[in-house]
């Protein structure tokens, strides 16, 4: 019997702390109670995906590393791309960030966890299965990753693909890397509390896909509402005081009041915060948030360097 | 302008205050059909209007749509609860009412273990929301509650793991687990109906918003 493409093993995860796969996540299906997920820095896995395949947007996965170092064996010619606070060594000779590499079979790749936040590895020939058109690993659903469940990468899962079958992305590059604003914006949905959430600073004292949990500044507290949709960025008061900024994995409806959502153009640098850092917010507009959005894209896009395209 | 509240909720979604299950679902569907390119989410008293990216002029569009629903309901000069949209085919939902809370449930409204499961074969249920876990659908009662459903508060302490196919109650609504999880509500029986499934990617759930459930008994009694 032939093997279809994707049949083949391209990697083995050989050691791996906290990782899952993710991507563009599960479009459509939120109506009826099943979450988008993916990627929790989407700036950074779609520079991974460019760098691999070409476009910033598109259904291929990437590793989400969130702790710990991963290591590889590539069984299959791959091009590899990393993207985030970590580090690259192929066979242990440094490779370079935030580039695309050739990898060739036999090899060995680490990935070198350093953190705060997520670091993301394309690989252009890796085809896992999905659910509800999605590979994204979605711990609050139990859907997707290895075993379909969920659950995270373990020692011993093997990538599914198929052999490069072009190499036209090797040495492509992430002009620069991208710093965090010093305040988070926010849109305000309960002006008199967001006033509140921005007057101080934050600290962090839980973090998870789930979402962060902060305290901080205190904030009147307000009654409970009736169950509604909320989203990844969504910040919720609970009636302790604790503030909660929902992240992928954080669920589609809430019954506590919400102070407001991160602005699209800012949702990855929560990702970056660990237990005990530090946040501020401020508030702005929709209509100015929707201005920063605009601009990202337009960074995003212009990072991506392809050396065959240089005069 | 329109009689409908309106607020950003961050930059890519607008919520709509609605004033009645009624209005919740006339406001939907008419959103969904003005607005294909978004998706409409439902809350108990509110609704998101979610675009796929940021998007400056959602706002504008989702009252621009909120007006017209408001000219027609006064083009008809019809009351709010005569315009429900139409439902559903209804779903009928197979229970073994042998929940370990049947009988404390019955004890609590009052009523006997039958007559419990009488009221909650009879109520007519509605999918106000989905959420919590893929597949769970919120289901409020459509016509006058036949019992006080909404007096029945969730459990003091939540379960640690709810079976899959719990039917259960609590806080107005009636809700069937569709996958095990820890859960807080009162447990009246089992369904085996699938409610969730991941591999059907052109209507995973049995369940969608707006649609109409019957929970009928299932008869032990033997057939002569």
């Amino acid at each position: 019997m032939n093997a279809s493409p994707a049949d083949e093993p391209i990697a083995t995860i050989d050691t791996v702390g906290l990782a899952t796969v993710q991507d563009a996540g599960r479009e459509g299906f939120t109506d009826v109670g099943v979450p988008r997920s993916g990627a929790w820095h989407r700036g950074r896995h779609r520079l991974a995906h460019a760098l691999v395949h070409g476009t910033l947007d598109g259904p291929h996965p990437t590793l989400e590393i969130l702790g710990s170092d991963v290591t590889l064996t590539i069984h299959q010619r791959q091009t590899l791309a990393l993207v985030g606070p970590a580090d690259l060594t192929v066979d242990g000779h440094r490779a370079p960030h935030a580039v695309a590499v050739d990898v060739s079979p036999a090899t060995t790749v680490t990935i070198h966890h350093r953190g705060p936040g997520p670091a993301y590895v394309a690989l252009s020939d890796w085809q896992p299965r999905t659910i509800l058109k999605s590979a994204a690993t979605d711990s609050f659903s139990h859907l997707g990753g290895p075993r379909g469940d969920g659950s995270p990468l373990s020692p011993g899962d093997v990538l599914m693909g198929s052999a490069r079958t072009q190499d036209d992305r090797v040495g492509c590059f992430v002009r620069t890397e991208e710093s965090a604003p010093t305040e988070i914006a926010v849109v305000a949905f309960d002006q008199e509390r967001a006033e509140f959430l921005c007057a101080g600073a934050w600290q962090v004292d839980a973090c998870a896909r789930s979402g962060l949990r902060l305290s901080g500044p205190r904030i009147p507290a307000s009654d409970p509402i009736p169950s509604m949709p909320v989203m990844p960025g969504a910040i919720q008061l609970l009636d302790d005081g604790t503030v909660i900024v929902l992240g992928p994995d954080g669920g589609l409806t809430g019954g506590y009041p919400v102070i407001g959502v991160i602005a699209s153009a800012h949702l990855d640098f929560m990702a970056d915060l660990i237990v005990a850092a530090t946040v501020a917010f401020t508030s702005i507009s929709a209509r100015s948030a929707i201005e920063a959005f605009a601009v990202r894209e337009e960074w995003l896009a212009r990072s991506l360097v392809n050396p065959h395209d240089l005069p | 302008m329109t009689t409908h509240k309106t607020t950003w909720f961050g930059d890519r979604a607008v919520v709509i205050d609605v004033a009645s299950p009624i209005d919740r679902e006339l406001v939907a569907t008419t959103v969904m059909r003005a607005l294909p390119e978004t998706v409409v989410r439902r809350g108990i008293s509110s609704l998101m209007v979610e675009a796929l990216s940021p998007d400056v002029n959602l706002e504008a569009d989702v009252r621009r749509v909120l007006a017209s629903v408001d000219e027609s309901r006064k083009a008809s000069q019809a009351p709010e609860t005569s315009q429900a949209p139409a439902a559903d085919a209804t779903i009928t939902i197979d229970v073994d009412y042998d929940g370990p809370d049947l009988l404390p449930t019955a004890t609590f409204f009052g009523v006997a273990d039958t007559e419990l499961v009488q009221a909650h074969t009879s109520q007519r249920w509605r999918v106000a929301l989905m959420g919590f876990a893929p597949g769970f659908g919120y289901l409020e009662p459509i016509e006058a509650p036949l019992l006080p459903w909404f007096s029945l508060p969730r459990r003091t302490t939540p379960r640690a793991m709810v079976p899959a196919g719990s039917v259960a109650l609590a806080a107005g609504m009636s809700a069937i687990y569709p996958t095990s999880s820890p859960g807080g509500w009162h447990l009246i029986g089992t369904s085996r109906r699938t409610l969730f499934d991941p591999h059907n990617d052109s209507r995973p759930t049995l369940l969608v918003p707006g649609a109409t459930v019957h929970f009928a008994a299932i008869n032990h009694e033997p057939t002569p």
